[in-house]
């Protein structure tokens, strides 16, 4: 017979990895979890999706590629320091506490704000500026908001396998579940947020036809992700974390409301060029209230009061039901 | 008439359903608030270096003790991660540091560094370092922080200080 005794033990043997295979596959897994999370949040659970699935799936790519120049050049930085300033290169890390003068936060916070926040923040900006230039998909605001958040979700999520890699590495499993709920929930939506106002920011800078808007809104894609970027590390840096949570939240609640901005879903942009004249899309329900208010303000009804109340309203409740 | 009554009762429970989706709300934004909360209190715990972006950068050593006060005179069991403390100094020193100052209480060789794990005795003297809230540090010649600890508890001299008359 073709199977013999050998080739079912060779059949029924595990498959094995080797560990530090194994813990790669178990960190990329357990850093997909916050990402799946938010990107249903933000993308999967519309019914009216602003891009194709395969942009965001780009953007998500992209900015997990940006995580290895990201971190290239904090290390060639930090090396460089550790060359040419020893006494003080230690504040890359973090804080010395406690603060004893004005130079124990000063340098962090340049750290955190000239080389951390600018290179992270910097590639992310070049990246969304060559990419909503050259892109035909993106034609609304919102469309710059979503991919902006797929690349911060992109770049947090190779960012969180290498953490909890290095953490299996140490052997640290103990701490690696509140390191995990923590990384999810803050560092995941740090991202997130730098990620989404540079995004919308952004969109908003390519689809401005006045020259000197366009500019200032450039500007502030970059500016605004970068202090909020630089702040978040400072606060962390030097173990003031409640404040570096609250820090967060507005970036967030601006997002969130962003998101439900009408104007951000204006057209902008047809066949890869941009409108002068930028116009949302029209929504059965605006259509249906534009209906009722032709029909409230009509002479017939002005003429006629003792019907409208029953008229106009029963139709008003009907059509938007339906 | 019948088309009244019910465009009346249906605007009722659309009006009722309106209050619930406001209750909802209210009550969701207490759950964020709660959350929130829950989030920073852990944070708080863990620490901000484990949560920050920093990429790919030499780390800050971390120092353990097995007690978070320390007592003047008495022998404590400093541990660390060897391969966290990368110098190549041949001067490495261990300091108390507070928030108004920083003292050097032991010389450590850099061949010791390499088991992970040393001894230390805080001076009884008040006027070598001051009781508190202190961390220790571990700097080489250049005053470059190698490593430190969490906050920890200086007590003022004991029993031990006394006793070993020091």
């Amino acid at each position: 017979m073709w199977i013999n005794s050998a080739t079912l033990k060779g059949m029924t043997e595990p498959i094995s990895l080797p560990p530090g295979a194994a813990y790669a596959i178990i960190a990329f897994l357990l850093s997909l979890l916050p990402a799946g999370l938010f990107i249903w949040l933000w993308y999967l659970r519309r019914n009216d999706r602003p891009v194709p699935t395969r942009t965001v799936g780009y953007a998500f790519l992209a900015g997990m590629g940006l995580v290895a120049p990201a971190f290239w050049l904090e290390r060639t930085a930090s090396d460089m320091w550790y060359e040419y300033w020893p006494a003080t290169a230690h504040y890359f890390a973090g804080a010395v506490l406690p603060l004893q003068n004005i130079r124990d936060v000063l340098w962090p916070a340049f750290a955190t704000f000239i080389i951390v926040a600018t290179v992270e923040e910097g590639l992310r900006y070049l990246l969304l500026r060559w990419w909503y230039r050259r892109s035909r998909v993106v034609d609304q605001v919102f469309d710059g908001l979503v991919i902006g958040i797929a690349a911060g979700i992109g770049f947090a999520t190779l960012e969180n396998t290498l953490y909890f890699l290095n953490l299996f590495s140490e052997g640290s499993v103990d701490t690696l579940v509140f390191v995990f709920f923590l990384r999810f929930m803050i560092s995941t939506m740090a991202h997130i947020s730098f990620g989404g106002i540079m995004g919308a920011l952004m969109a908003r800078a390519v689809f401005q036809i006045y020259r000197q808007r366009r500019r200032q809104l450039y500007a502030m894609a970059f500016f605004v992700s970068w202090f909020a970027h630089g702040l978040y590390n400072l606060l962390l840096g030097l173990n003031l974390t409640v404040y570096a949570v609250l820090v967060l939240l507005p970036p967030l609640l601006v997002l969130l409301n962003w998101a439900g901005r009408r104007d951000f879903f204006a057209m902008a942009r047809k066949n890869g060029r941009v409108l002068v004249r930028q116009k949302a899309p029209v929504t059965e329900q605006a259509r249906v209230m534009k209906k009722f208010f032709k029909q409230f303000d009509s002479p017939w009804n002005k003429e006629a009061p003792w019907l409208r109340e029953r008229r106009v309203r029963y139709t008003l409740i009907r059509d938007l039901e339906d | 008439m019948a088309k009244g009554k019910a465009s009346k009762v249906y605007f009722n429970q659309r009006f009722r359903r309106l209050i619930m989706e406001r209750k909802t709300l209210f009550i969701w934004a207490l759950v964020g608030l709660f959350g929130v909360v829950i989030v920073m209190l852990a944070a708080m715990r863990v620490g901000g270096v484990s949560i920050r972006s920093a990429g790919n950068i030499r780390v800050m050593g971390k120092l353990r003790l097995d007690n978070e006060l320390l007592s003047r005179g008495v022998p404590v069991n400093v541990k660390y991660d060897p391969g966290q403390i990368q110098s190549n100094s041949q001067v490495i020193v261990l300091g108390v540091r507070s928030a108004s100052e920083e003292a050097v209480i032991k010389g450590i060789p850099p061949i010791a560094l390499t088991t992970g794990m040393f001894a230390v005795v805080i001076p009884c003297a008040e006027e070598v370092v001051s009781s508190g809230d202190v961390r220790l540090v571990l700097m080489d010649e250049q005053k470059l922080v190698l490593a430190q600890s969490e906050n920890l508890k200086l007590a003022p001299a004991g029993p031990e200080c006394f006793y070993n008359n020091q």
